[in-house]
């Protein structure tokens, strides 16, 4: 990445050409399936004909004054047609959604793959819930339409145009009869789409506004109870579930009242066909049966088309997402690949006049920094001073606009797709994930047996309440699991951190939000992993600082002061004062 | 700690489907109607079809050319404005009573000592379940509308000819009997399958929300690997689904054509031997087609309304709880006793939280608020998130309380300040920030005993010293000589800035005296204070 580059690209939508090449390419791998999946649909929809225009044969053999065996022989024509297309229509379906769930698997696997190497420090905040939503809203949605309407969507669609096409066989006047229905569907959707677009999509976020104030309530319903708010609250969710039912009223009158649309091609077609068959059937040009066969052929065409017309919406919201899917996959096109090195670098660390800007803000400003193997450093400084952003640096995660780091020598880029990487940074933020603990802290290292876990874990002092939990390592955790205190979930984030064992370990405030009684444990378990590798500790409580090989103090972008606890006490500058204001209160 | 469980709700109150059926009954009544003219209608469509063939294309008469097309326009007419008045009538008071449902469940449940349960299931309670509850509605009309379209159906067929109409309606039940006998087959895929696709969309989400930690470990593949074990489980689900969808879609092919088959055999052969017209012929096989649509819909409105029953027996349950019993009063010997105007320190086990609020005893019966040690924000501005704790035609300045709670300098560099809007409950904003915010609105609440519970947890030292000096100066200073503040808290910036200590300890007395005297009398605060 140069520095002419943008800094905090927004994710791209792929365009519609982009989509159906990525479709392609993705189909190209079940080339014979698929083909034969659109041979058998057609075969069923063919022998679906057959029926009506058996029918308009008996018409005719009835009117004509026929044999009872020539009735017999085409209600068997009847019932054996029907039978094959009910065979041909269950194999092509279940081809079908044997087609759509293998494509839709290997996009989204993609998807999410990409998505989790789309180098973090590119993506501005707004970008990771984007992020999110696509790989999971987005997937959701397409993966929805691909389950409920792929098949059948298949299906109308080819009954359609066969039907049509044997109109056309039938007679073509019959046929451009029941073709005058189509302007009327064309232009009704036309006139409806681009309409029902921002209602559906106001509905959908007065959804969002109301799950967003009813969340916000349950969640923080002890605040709530505290302030005696409960009034002012459930005034808020009345009124948001108000404002998304006054729009769900605006949305069913707007949907209903175009309804008619519907009915009115239908009634167009059929009086069409019946007015020019009576003028065909007059002048001997065709006979009743044909007319008869035709008027239940577009009589067929009513649900299949209304399948086709009223999941439009559907359909567009799908591609839409489509387009929001595929896009993240374009965005990773341009990842180098770098390959895994397997040997572990030593513990030197350096960044060389490291520059970074968030938008006209100068976060860092020629940063360099050299940390010896198994050296102990503390980054002290205020809020905002830019300690974060140089641990995330120097930890490879985000590429700095200018200056560059280097571990045991080689630029850190060398060592993207390492793992376990050899420079680890426990950040501020913190996460468990969902599902058995073992598979979280395993994170840290995916080759590690189980007693490596334990090991880990005992290492940081986590064994005790992990053996009280109800089934030990194997309790699942984070989201609906076993709910973790905030020292427990800094134990697991150090946990994985140790069985990575990286050369560096950077721990930025790792410890901050247990309390004070909990946060002198934790350092004593930081201390644990740190042992024995170069360590960098944003240190939130000075007395973190206090035994640190060396100290850096940041303020503004800018290392300002750096020495040892006693040489930086007694050089009396801002860490000196940051001490006495802290040891006040000893 | 008092446990208390929901009690279940007394009986007293009706069923909810009964409730909303009732509450709705105008609207149910009328969808009810209006389906069945519509379902008549279609069912009237294949007649009208060989009426128009019979009486116009047969005879070659203009007027009855035009009487029959003037027919089939009538026909759609009333088809569509049925269909339009039943789904504005029925799902109209599926939306009207769904948010009434909401609205009185917010009611319910943000009353204090509500539900114990956890948000996430009243969350969905007042999404999902509010809305199916709702569909009783839809049930009730549908299937009165439904069964009429049956009714119209066999009449038609029994009117062209007696033994046609039983043979075939004999032959249309019995097929769609068989066709549901599919239906418990494919929702239970279909279930599995929905299951296994949100179980994905939950991981999808969950290594998202923790990408910087597989970041800073470089654990991408493996998480990857693990998304793929998930999505694959989901693709297996949904080709078993789909198999049992197309097997649906084939035997759904396969019923009509077998009533197709012997309504054509029948009917053609009591054509040709002229007992019915060729009219009364279309007119028969398109209604036997028919037959099928009522049969399915009955088993689908079947389905809306056992769901219906089963959101409305959870969303019932909530609304009859009883409140839980308060929180049992601690022993006499146990309370501590403010004094108006002190400042005091209380050091106390993490568990311990909810008794020391419950000891504590305010002066005279001073209003005393405890702020919770989580920082829930609200949706809203910061300035509105600040005032929740006064009343709303209070105008006063938050200034003070802002500049005491180290909260100053992060406001002001948003965008609008004060008014900055706060997206996702704040959750955007750093802990640090979130927790000054909140101690900002619990001083802006300006209570005669303010309760604070580890409130500088997530700041920096620094901060913690400009925050220690606000809250004494504010609280403390001269303006307010009668304000009692207490916070628990083992942070010696904190503990140094009070009047007095209290150590609560859990099998034992507890321990007063100042910081100072207890450093250097107890060895054990010390340890626990200074590490």
């Amino acid at each position: 990445m140069t520095a002419t580059e943008p800094q905090h690209v927004r994710l791209p939508l792929a365009t519609a050409g982009e989509v159906r090449q990525a479709l392609r390419h993705y189909v190209r791998s079940h080339r014979v399936l698929t083909a034969t999946t659109i041979v058998l649909a057609a075969a069923a929809a063919l022998s679906g004909l057959v029926a009506p225009w058996a029918i308009g044969l008996m018409v005719d053999a009835v009117l004509s004054g026929g044999e009872r065996s020539e009735i017999i022989t085409l209600a068997a024509w009847v019932a054996g047609a029907g039978a094959l297309s009910a065979v041909l229509t269950a194999v092509s379906a279940a081809l079908v959604a044997r087609v759509g769930q293998r494509v839709l698997a290997r996009m989204r696997e993609d998807v999410v793959s990409t998505a989790l190497r789309l180098p973090p420090g590119q993506l501005e905040e707004a970008g990771r819930g984007d992020l999110a939503s696509r790989v999971g809203d987005d997937v959701g949605v397409v993966s929805e339409v691909i389950a409920s309407l792929l098949a059948p969507w298949v299906g109308a669609a080819l009954t359609v145009v066969l039907t049509i096409a044997g109109l056309g066989a039938l007679n073509p006047w019959l046929a451009l009869a029941g073709l005058a229905s189509i302007p009327v569907y064309v232009l009704s959707l036309r006139w409806y789409l681009p309409r029902a677009a921002p209602r559906y999509s106001a509905e959908r976020a007065a959804f969002g506004d109301r799950a967003e104030a009813l969340v916000s309530s349950l969640d923080g319903r002890q605040t709530v109870h505290a302030y005696g708010a409960e009034d002012a609250h459930v005034a808020t969710i009345t009124a948001a579930s108000d404002r998304a039912r006054k729009l769900s009223r605006d949305v069913l009158w707007f949907a209903t009242g175009w309804g008619k649309w519907m009915n009115i091609a239908e009634a167009v077609g059929l009086g069409a066909i019946i007015a020019t068959g009576f003028v065909l059937v007059s002048t001997e040009a065709a006979t009743v049966g044909a007319v008869t066969a035709a008027a239940l052929y577009f009589h067929r065409l009513f649900n299949p088309l209304g399948l086709i017309i009223f999941s439009f919406d559907e359909m567009q919201s799908a591609a839409a997402s489509l387009q929001r899917m595929i896009g993240v996959i374009e965005a990773g096109r341009s990842l180098e690949a770098v390959p895994p090195v397997a040997e572990k670098p030593s513990g030197t660390i350096e960044g060389r006049r490291i520059t970074h800007r968030y938008g006209d803000h100068e976060v860092l400003h020629e940063v360099s920094i050299e940390v010896a193997p198994g050296e102990q450093i503390a980054l002290v400084g205020p809020s905002g001073a830019g300690k974060s952003t140089l641990a995330t640096i120097l930890a490879g995660l985000t590429d700095p606009d200018e200056g560059a780091v280097s571990v045991g020598g080689s630029p850190i880029e060398r060592y993207a797709r390492t793992h376990p990487r050899p420079v680890v940074l426990v950040s501020q933020e913190v996460h468990v994930f969902a599902g058995p603990l073992v598979d979280d802290v395993r994170l840290g290292r995916a080759d590690a047996t189980d007693e490596d876990v334990s090991k880990a874990l005992t290492l940081v002092g986590a064994d005790g309440w992990v053996a009280a939990l109800p089934e030990g390592i194997h309790t699942p955790v984070g989201e609906l699991g076993h709910a973790l205190t905030a020292e427990q979930v800094a134990h697991v984030a150090l946990a994985r951190a140790a069985l990575a064992d990286p050369a560096v370990l950077l721990l930025d405030e790792a410890t901050a939000e247990s309390g004070s009684r909990g946060a002198s444990r934790l350092e004593s378990a930081a201390a644990a992993v740190l042992a024995g590798r170069t360590g960098l500790v944003i240190a939130h409580r000075l007395q973190q600082a206090q035994h640190a090989d060396r100290v850096l103090v940041m303020a503004d972008g800018a290392i300002t002061e750096t020495g040892t606890h006693e040489e930086l006490l007694e050089a009396d500058g801002v860490y000196a004062q940051m001490w006495s204001a802290y040891d006040s209160g000893r | 700690m008092v446990t208390s469980v929901p009690v279940p709700g007394s009986t007293k109150r009706e069923p909810l489907r009964r409730e909303i059926l009732r509450r709705q009954r105008p609207r149910v009544v009328g969808s009810a109607l209006c389906l069945v003219g519509h379902q008549s209608c279609e069912a009237l469509v294949p007649v009208a079809i060989g009426l128009a063939i019979d009486a116009a294309v047969v005879s070659g008469s203009v007027p009855l050319l035009t009487l029959s097309l003037a027919g089939i326009a009538l026909l759609f007419t009333v088809l569509t404005m049925c269909y339009r008045w039943f789904a504005r009538l029925a799902q109209g008071a599926v939306i009207d009573e769904s948010h009434a449902l909401r609205a009185e469940l917010a009611r319910k449940v943000l009353t204090p000592g509500a539900s114990r349960r956890k948000h996430g299931e009243l969350l969905v309670i007042a999404s999902s379940d509010a809305d199916q509850s709702a569909d009783s509605i839809i049930w009730v009309s549908g299937l009165v509308g439904a069964s009429a379209a049956l009714a119209v159906s066999c009449g038609v067929l029994l009117s062209i000819d007696l033994r046609l109409g039983a043979i075939l309606i004999a032959t249309a039940v019995v097929v769609t009997l068989a066709l549901n006998a599919l239906s418990p087959l494919i929702s239970r895929r279909v279930g599995d399958q929905q299951e296994s696709l949100a179980g994905a969309s939950a991981l999808a989400t969950d290594l998202m929300a923790g990408l910087r930690v597989l970041h800073g470990l470089g654990a991408q593949d493996n998480a990857t690997a693990r998304y793929r074990t998930v999505s694959h489980a989901a693709e297996v689900a949904g080709i078993r689904a789909g198999m049992a969808k197309s097997l649906q879609q084939g035997a759904s092919v396969l019923a009509g054509t077998i009533v197709l088959a012997v309504s054509v055999g029948v009917a053609g052969l009591l054509a040709l031997d002229g007992a019915i017209t060729v009219g009364a012929f279309v007119a028969a096989v398109g209604a036997a087609q028919f037959i099928a649509e009522p049969l399915t819909a009955i088993g689908l409105y079947l389905q809306v309304g056992a769901s219906a029953k089963a959101s409305a027996g959870r969303m019932g349950a909530v609304l009859a709880e009883s409140p839980a019993p308060a929180v049992e009063q601690p022993s006499e010997d146990s309370r501590i006793d403010l004094k108006p105007g002190e400042f005091v320190g209380i050091v106390a086990e993490p568990g311990d939280l909810d008794r020391v609020a419950a000891a504590l005893r305010s002066p005279d019966g001073a209003r005393m608020h405890v702020e919770p040690h989580r920082a829930d924000l609200f949706a809203g501005s910061i300035a509105e998130n600040l005032a929740l704790g006064r009343a709303d035609t209070d105008p006063s300045d938050p200034s003070d309380a802002v500049d005491a709670a180290g909260a100053r300098e992060f406001i002001d560099a948003q965008p609008a300040g004060l008014d900055e809007r706060l997206r996702d409950r704040g959750l955007t904003l750093s802990g640090g920030q979130r927790q000054r915010l909140a101690l900002a609105r619990a001083l802006h609440t300006d209570p005669e005993v303010l309760v604070l519970v580890e409130p500088t947890t997530a700041v920096d030292s620094m901060t913690e010293n400009l925050i220690a000096d606000g809250i004494r100066e504010l609280r403390h200073g001269e303006a307010r000589p009668e304000r009692t503040t207490v916070v628990v808290t083992s942070s010696p910036v904190l503990l140094a800035r009070t009047d007095r200590v209290i150590i609560l300890r859990a099998d034992d007395d507890p321990i007063d005296g100042t910081h100072h005297e207890l450093l250097a009398s107890h060895d054990s605060y010390r340890t626990r204070i200074l590490g």
